[in-house]
């Protein structure tokens, strides 16, 4: 049994996103052991996080002071946009290290069983990205779920005659073995086979 | 802990939870089940594929405490990935879809229910005559007046039941259709509620094409009908020919 303050602690604790309760005793109770300072600075890294990070205007990823880092870069190239649907979508697409374009973050994928309308995301601005002109490519990074396939649809059809739409190729993981492979991911896979450069 | 089983299923529809697994909402034979898939969403897991939306696969399931069982193993039956690519006839299967969650909340066993949902997802599949959204459409609105029927709630609109003559209105709360010397209710046709008999007569998929004013008046019957006597909201019936 948990005094109340630590109780209301594990409780918000709780409320993250794949944290249940045993876990959420497990860090209460190691917050409230380290010294004094460190749990404090958690504290004051999300007051200060929540205070600063706001939408950045371009892209609607996660920015501080207006742009952020990515629209800011001078060096990156300006003509092609990546369409991913959450700002933690970037990451892995920057750590893969073949993407030097700009990026474009939906804010969620279409679902009308769920409510999720066009309006609900960021696809107007991302029609007037292109439409500003400039734009060669537009690469539809969604994820590839049914949502995610629409999604990716409607905003083809939105700006295939504005600019070139392209798609992440779905396959086999590097790495992998072909007997583990699941069905649609192979199907997808042979269909969309390339052949090999001498 | 309870055995786990396997059964035949079709995924309606998940939602993404915790760090990489997904709640799964699945329709058996046996009724509604929902499961966790832990670490379904990760690139490397084989069952993400097999969990999608309108698929349709033999789960192992391992019941848990809670309403919440484990799904521990899928194996496709069905796939569905040509109607997910096709944005057009997934939005009307979106549709059929939910009128299947909505009108039939409860876990409890229906073999029509489950084999009707599983013929309606592969017609889906199939040509659906001149105009791709009006077959989608029709096909949409044939399913959910099954549905309708299967749930208890088939409309009666073949003639006014008052007395016999030409339809002009269908009373929701009724169930029936009148003339307007007999009752009152929404607008509907003759014609109209001709093509209703028809739709919930025929096999899914024989009749695909229908004037728009009809396909509307369908559309506002199955919704009162919905309404009415489920007390659900079939927000996107109709919707793939003209939304």
């Amino acid at each position: 049994m948990l005094p109340p303050s630590a109780e209301a602690l594990v409780r918000e604790l709780t409320r993250l996103p794949g944290v249940g309760r045993r876990s959420a005793q497990r860090l209460a109770v190691h917050l409230l052991r380290v010294p004094e300072g460190d749990a404090l600075q958690l504290a004051t890294a999300i007051e200060t996080a929540r205070a600063r990070i706001r939408p950045c205007p371009e892209c609607y990823g996660f920015a501080e002071d207006g742009l952020c880092p990515i629209c800011r870069d001078t060096r990156r190239e300006d003509n092609v946009i990546c369409v991913v649907e959450a700002p933690q979508d970037v990451d892995p697409i920057e750590r893969s290290g073949a993407f030097r374009g700009r990026y474009h973050v939906l804010g969620g994928a279409l679902s009308p069983l769920d409510g999720v309308d066009p309006e609900d995301l960021t696809i107007s601005q991302l029609v007037q990205r292109v439409e500003r002109g400039g734009i060669d490519e537009v690469i539809v990074a969604t994820n590839p779920t049914m949502t995610g396939e629409a999604t990716a649809a409607y905003i083809a059809g939105l700006l295939r005659e504005h600019t070139r739409i392209t798609r992440l190729a779905s396959g086999l993981p590097v790495g992998g073995d072909l007997e583990f492979a699941d069905e649609v991911t192979l199907g997808r896979a042979l269909e969309g086979r390339r052949s090999i450069d001498a | 802990m309870a055995t786990a089983y396997a059964a035949e299923a079709i995924v309606l529809r998940s939602f993404r939870t915790g760090e990489a697994d997904r709640v799964v909402h699945l329709l058996t034979p046996a009724g509604r089940v929902n499961v966790i898939a832990k670490g379904a969403r990760k690139t490397t897991a084989k069952m993400g594929a097999r969990l999608e939306p309108m698929t349709r696969i033999e789960a192992m399931i391992q019941p848990g405490k809670s309403d919440l069982s484990t799904i521990t193993g899928a194996h496709v039956q069905w796939t569905g990935d040509d109607l997910r690519r096709d944005p057009i006839r997934v939005l009307a299967a979106t549709a059929g879809i939910e009128a299947v969650v909505r009108l039939f909340p409860e876990p409890e066993a229906d073999r029509r229910l489950f084999d009707g949902l599983a013929r309606y997802l592969v017609a889906m599949t199939e040509p659906l005559g001149d105009d791709v959204r009006v077959g989608a459409d029709v096909l949409t609105l044939a399913f959910v007046l099954k549905l309708l029927a299967l749930a208890g709630w088939r409309p009666e609109v073949a003639a006014c039941v008052g007395c016999g003559g030409t339809v002009e209105v269908f009373d929701a709360a009724a169930g029936c259709a009148y003339c307007s010397a007999c009752g009152s209710g929404i607008p509907l046709d003759q014609t109209s509620a001709d093509a209703v008999g028809r739709l919930i007569g025929e096999p899914l998929g024989a009749l695909l094409e229908l004037p728009p004013a009809q396909r509307a008046a369908i559309v506002r019957v199955c919704r009162a009908m919905a309404e009415e006597h489920g007390g659900v909201r079939l927000a996107l019936l109709g919707l793939t020919a003209t939304g």
